[in-house]
């Protein structure tokens, strides 16, 4: 039992790396939907490089949290059994993948519009779900009565879609990407579909933590602030889908550039709000922890 | 291969805590740091009788447990890098050379036995004395023990001497099939019971 401070490097890891695989589900939108010319496409292929520093920080935070980072090698000699194993390697699979299509995008390998961009895209935005799925059943342990619930898994999701729908909301916005006139409702509604699976993963947790107890006392007194964390959260997850929603907006006096430019600074202060409240939220579940016995 | 388990019996166990001092003194931990623990557990109440009187059910109990070397450890099982795992006598270590230091192992064993020594590079834990055993000596717990209440054999010879470890503040043995074999003592309670607290719980928390 802790404060859940103890595991700020594996806060840092669940915040940042799960976003950063979920803004792929926005550029498969942007690609797929908004349909980018050449120049555009190579703009939004640069500004990739954006989840690809979040997703290495998150990584880097990860490796934080070890006591011997030089035998991470072996990490993988768990697969099947270990949720970390299976954890890491969905992890270090999707980033293989999207450094591919990364790596492509920006030699030019990859026409804006055809297969080979969108089956890409696609098989990243499906495994950004997946990582996310992951990164929530490593934790699911059934000598951790706190933490073995779906509601582990559910929280994950969301916080990947809030996180993902922002982070990709300014790629697109930085790279001046022309998105469909929709596209403000489409990027708040992936946003706001997060904040809710979250909420529901938090809340439910939360209700259930009375009826757990071990030798020291209930899990109900482990973090006495969760609900303060919770309302945390949600205040900056629904301004940050507030954010997202005003950002791609159109107006009559606003459109292309302007619309981008507006767009850069709401998915700027909607990232950093998701990034605190998902972090928040990550805090207490770490404070949640509570042996089966002792 | 001979599954090995430890045997302990409450009924003669004082709560001394020399397994414990040995135990930190052998393996040269530090201060206040231990592979065995001694839980105090106590509970009971006060009653006044119709007639004035006072009488008490109270009552005090140990457990001196250490790792249970379980047949389906949770640590092995949570363990990215196979670093935990059984070996000789079903004795479960840590490949020092293995290990990352995640710390998964100390999470998931619900007799929180491993630890992550950060300094070290590794997680740590009891390994039974392995190395003792191997030369046919008792774990250094065991021979510390001077009112004879810990033993480490064949599961099947301590099985004979008491029941699969089932007593609070231990977990349900169901969870990992502990090695542990105890002859609890009258007023022990049972696994998961709220009834009892413990007492001494700056020393082993």
């Amino acid at each position: 039992m802790g404060t859940g401070f103890e595991h700020a490097p594996l806060a840092l890891f669940t915040t940042l790396t799960p976003m950063a695989a979920a803004s792929f589900i926005v550029l498969a939108y942007a690609f797929i939907a908004g349909k980018p010319d050449e120049a555009t496409a190579k703009r939004l292929d640069r500004w990739t490089a954006l989840p690809a520093v979040v997703m290495a920080a998150g990584m880097i935070a990860a490796m934080f949290h070890l006591a011997n980072p030089a035998h991470a090698m072996f990490v993988f000699s768990g697969l099947g059994t270990s949720p970390l194993s299976n954890e890491l390697a969905v992890t270090v699979a999707f980033a293989l993948v999207a450094l591919v299509y990364w790596i492509l995008g920006l030699a030019g390998k990859l026409p804006a519009h055809g297969g080979l961009r969108s089956g890409f895209l696609i098989v990243l935005a499906c495994g950004s779900v997946i990582l996310a799925l992951a990164c929530g059943a490593a934790y699911m342990m059934n000598t951790i009565p706190t933490w073995d619930t779906p509601y582990s898994l559910l929280q994950m999701l969301g916080y990947a879609l809030l996180g993902g729908a922002a982070l990709g909301a300014l790629v697109c916005a930085l790279a001046k990407a022309s998105l469909p006139s929709n596209a403000s409702l489409v990027i708040a509604a992936i946003g706001a579909l997060g904040v809710v699976l979250s909420l529901i993963g938090l809340v439910a947790q939360a209700a259930g933590l009375d009826a757990i107890a071990n030798i020291w006392g209930s899990a109900a007194g482990l973090v006495p602030a969760l609900n303060t964390m919770i309302g945390i959260f949600a205040v900056c997850g629904v301004v940050a889908c507030i954010l997202l929603f005003l950002g791609y907006r159109r107006t009559p006096k606003a459109t292309g550039n302007a619309v981008a430019a507006t767009a850069s600074w709401t998915s700027l202060g909607a990232i950093v709000l998701a990034a605190v409240g998902i972090f928040v939220a990550r805090i207490a579940f770490y404070g949640l922890f509570m042996g089966i016995a002792l | 291969m001979t599954q090995y388990g430890f045997y302990f019996d409450a009924t003669r166990c004082t709560g001394c805590k020399t397994c414990e001092a040995a135990c930190r003194d052998y393996h040269h931990l530090k201060s206040g740091q231990t592979y065995r623990h001694v839980y105090e557990l106590e509970g009971g109440d006060w009653s006044q009788n119709t007639d004035g009187t006072w009488t008490t059910n109270s009552y005090t109990y140990y457990t001196s447990f250490a790792c249970q070397h379980c047949d389906n450890p949770a640590c092995t099982h949570v363990c990215p890098t196979g670093a935990m795992s059984k070996g000789e006598n079903g004795l479960v270590d840590v490949d020092k050379e293995r290990c990352i230091g995640c710390g998964y192992c100390a999470m998931a064993c619900p007799y929180d036995n491993p630890k992550v020594d950060r300094e070290a590079g590794h997680s740590t834990k009891c390994n039974g004395c392995a190395e003792r055993v191997a030369e046919g000596k008792d774990p250094i717990c065991v021979e510390a023990c001077s009112m004879r209440a810990l033993e480490l054999a064949p599961v099947d010879e301590i099985a004979k001497k008491g029941t699969q470890a089932a007593i609070a503040p231990l977990p349900e043995p169901s969870l990992t099939n502990p090695n542990l074999y105890i002859k609890a003592c009258h007023v022990a309670q049972p696994s998961g019971s709220r009834d009892c607290h413990v007492a001494n719980k700056s020393e082993v928390k």
